[in-house]
């Protein structure tokens, strides 16, 4: 399942890029809720050395989002030759503070703040 | 009762169709059988007595032929000449009989092969009538001497004609039985055809009466659905104002619960920030406090508790809504309060005990709150004693991950500390360890002190701009030699004035404090 979509967001993983692009709003209830995500990425860090997370079109992500990123990023920082890539926006209140928190989780992670 | 009256018309309709056309189904049968015999009959009564005059005319020939030879063997042997004049009369009156016999047998219905037999035997008659009439005229003149051989030969000619009379006499009694076997086939067709016309008609009223047996089942069986589903509906309807009332008062219940639950929260929040009171004793410090929950209950928390070297100031915001977000907040106050009497206090231990014991309660409660927690451990100096207004009269360590404090300095500079380098959201992960840090301000007579929730800051008006940390900065700045008290009510006035119409999304907390 490479598309995660409802009314409000849209997740989409493109293998060919290694690229999982997020835009609109997620609230999902709870880590059960952000499963077939956490699925995707979980794939996604199998499938190839490189992936990309663009994030610059999610306007809003609640806690259980940054609890999930957060996990992905402490599972992926173990994984040996691993370039994980996240690309951000500095207009999106949320982004700044916490894609930092995740650098700091992961310092070899390229974060661009666009 | 109409819809039952045109039920019972519809089937008596029904009835009389099926009865109309089953008898005319077996009318038509009958007739088409009927006829057919009728033809059969014409046919054989034809064919008998066509049979029956044609070996009449064949056996009148062989008689005619037979009577003459017989009639000249009688005059050879007379010798009285009337009795031969006489017996030469009726030799004659039968070749009269035989030419009658024989133009009433073509005038029957004869086939071409016995045409032509009568015209052949015809040729071989005439050789005969020649011969047996020299013999007559020879017996009647008394002449002659050849009559013997004469008459054997007349009757060997006769013998052949009589034999191919009898041939074709068999031959048309064959014929005769080749029609009577051909009109005995098709009598037995026609009974064949009856047969299955009687089948057909009878398979044929047999659908139409199971047809029409099946309307009217049908037909009761919808009249039946009919009073069944209006019974339903009654019953249904009665169970729908059951169910409705149900629903209503599971929602009203459901309410209820909720509004619980948020006065609950609400208290939660509440009860547990610190009193006028005990803001009041912090000595060299006025404080002012303002906490303002969202139309949804909120997570914020803000902490003044006062030690024997200054107090313990805390700020922090957990995420989300609702009970959980509220038992968080009640978790990290007891904490810290635990920890803040400690003789070294430790800003960073106690992060990292906060830290984990949220981050494991939190799991245990299946849940994925996390807080931004900042401490500001405000200590006096020594200093404080002698009055000096250049030197710092106390000393701030903040650590923890929150927004920025700000300082107006007593001659209006602003400083910022930024905190995103101090800390890491309390609970997020289990080992954060390494992300907790501290940094130190000194803190001179006058400074103003301003701590915040990014409910203040990301406060959104109707077009969904947010206030935002610079028009804050600038209001404490050009409004620092005000009260806290009064500085407060600004700025909380002007975050209002910002929101507008628009519903208050976050809580709102504000801290202002003042070096005496």
């Amino acid at each position: 399942m490479n598309i995660i979509e409802d009314e409000n967001y849209h997740v989409e993983y493109k293998p060919v890029n290694g690229q999982i692009t997020f835009t609109g709003t997620l609230r999902l209830g709870g880590l059960s809720e952000y499963a077939p995500i956490v699925d995707c990425l979980g794939r996604a860090v199998n499938e190839s050395n490189t992936l990309t997370l663009s994030l610059k079109s999610l306007e809003f992500l609640n806690s259980s989002g940054i609890a999930m990123f957060s996990k992905f990023v402490i599972n992926a920082r173990n994984k040996p030759d691993f370039e994980l890539i996240v690309i951000g926006s500095q207009d999106i209140p949320w982004q700044s503070k916490s894609l930092n928190n995740l650098k700091r989780l992961m310092p070899a992670m390229n974060l661009i703040l666009e | 009762m109409d819809k039952k009256d045109h039920i019972v018309a519809r089937q008596i309709t029904l009835v009389v169709v099926g009865f109309l056309l089953t008898f005319s189904i077996l009318g038509v049968a009958v007739k088409v059988v009927l006829k057919n015999q009728e033809d059969n009959y014409i046919k054989l009564d034809y064919l008998v007595n066509q049979s029956n005059a044609k070996s009449e005319k064949m056996t009148q020939l062989s008689d005619s032929i037979r009577d003459r030879m017989l009639i000249v063997y009688d005059i050879l042997i007379s010798d009285d000449a009337f009795e031969i004049d006489e017996m030469n009369m009726l030799f004659s009156s039968k070749a009269t009989d035989f030419i009658k016999a024989r133009n009433h047998l073509m005038s029957l219905d004869l086939t071409d092969s016995q045409i032509n037999e009568l015209v052949d035997q015809r040729k071989i008659l005439k050789q005969a009538q020649v011969t047996l009439t020299q013999i007559v005229e020879n017996a009647i003149n008394e002449t002659g001497n050849n009559q013997v051989e004469l008459i054997s030969k007349a009757r060997d000619v006769n013998a052949g004609v009589l034999e191919r009379l009898n041939k074709m006499r068999e031959m048309q009694a064959k014929l005769s039985m080749d029609e009577l076997s051909e009109a005995r086939t098709a009598y037995e067709d026609t009974r064949s055809q009856m047969v299955v016309l009687g089948m057909f008609g009878f398979a044929f009223s047999f659908f139409i009466v199971y047809f029409v047996i099946r309307q009217i089942r049908n037909q009761g069986k919808k009249l039946t659905a009919l009073m069944q589903q209006l019974e339903e509906s009654n019953q249904t309807l009665e169970e729908r104002v059951e169910k409705r009332t149900q629903q209503l008062l599971h929602t009203r219940d459901e309410n209820m619960r909720m509004g619980a639950e948020l006065d609950i929260s609400k208290q939660l929040q509440r009860v547990i920030l610190p009193t006028p009171e005990e803001i009041l004793e912090i000595e060299g410090l006025d404080i002012s406090a303002f906490m303002q929950p969202a139309d949804e209950i909120g997570g914020d928390y803000y902490e003044v508790l006062k030690h024997e070297d200054g107090a313990l100031i805390g700020i922090g915001d957990v995420t989300g809504h609702g009970l959980e977000s509220g038992m968080v907040m009640l978790m990290i106050q007891s904490i810290i309060r635990s920890q803040s009497n400690l003789s070294h206090r430790d800003l960073i231990a106690m992060l990292k005990i906060a830290n984990i014991t949220i981050h494991d309660n939190v799991s245990r409660m299946n849940s994925e709150k996390n807080l931004t927690l900042m401490l500001m451990d405000y200590n006096t100096l020594d200093e404080y004693a002698s009055s000096k207004t250049d030197q710092a009269v106390a000393e701030i360590t903040v650590a923890g991950q929150h927004e920025s404090l700000i300082i107006i300095r007593n001659n209006g500079e602003i400083e910022e500390i930024d905190t995103d380098e101090l800390g890491f959201p309390i609970g997020l992960v289990s080992d954060a360890d390494d992300f907790f840090n501290t940094q130190k301000a000194s803190v001179y007579k006058g400074d103003l002190l301003v701590l915040y929730t990014d409910g203040i800051t990301e406060a959104a008006n109707m077009a969904h701009e947010l206030y935002g940390t610079q028009r804050l900065c600038a209001l404490v700045q050009a409004n620092h030699l005000l009260t806290p008290e009064e500085i407060k009510e600004l700025v909380i006035s002007d975050v209002k004035l910002h929101i507008g119409e628009q519903k208050i999304f976050d809580d709102l907390t504000l801290l202002v404090m003042k070096q005496l």
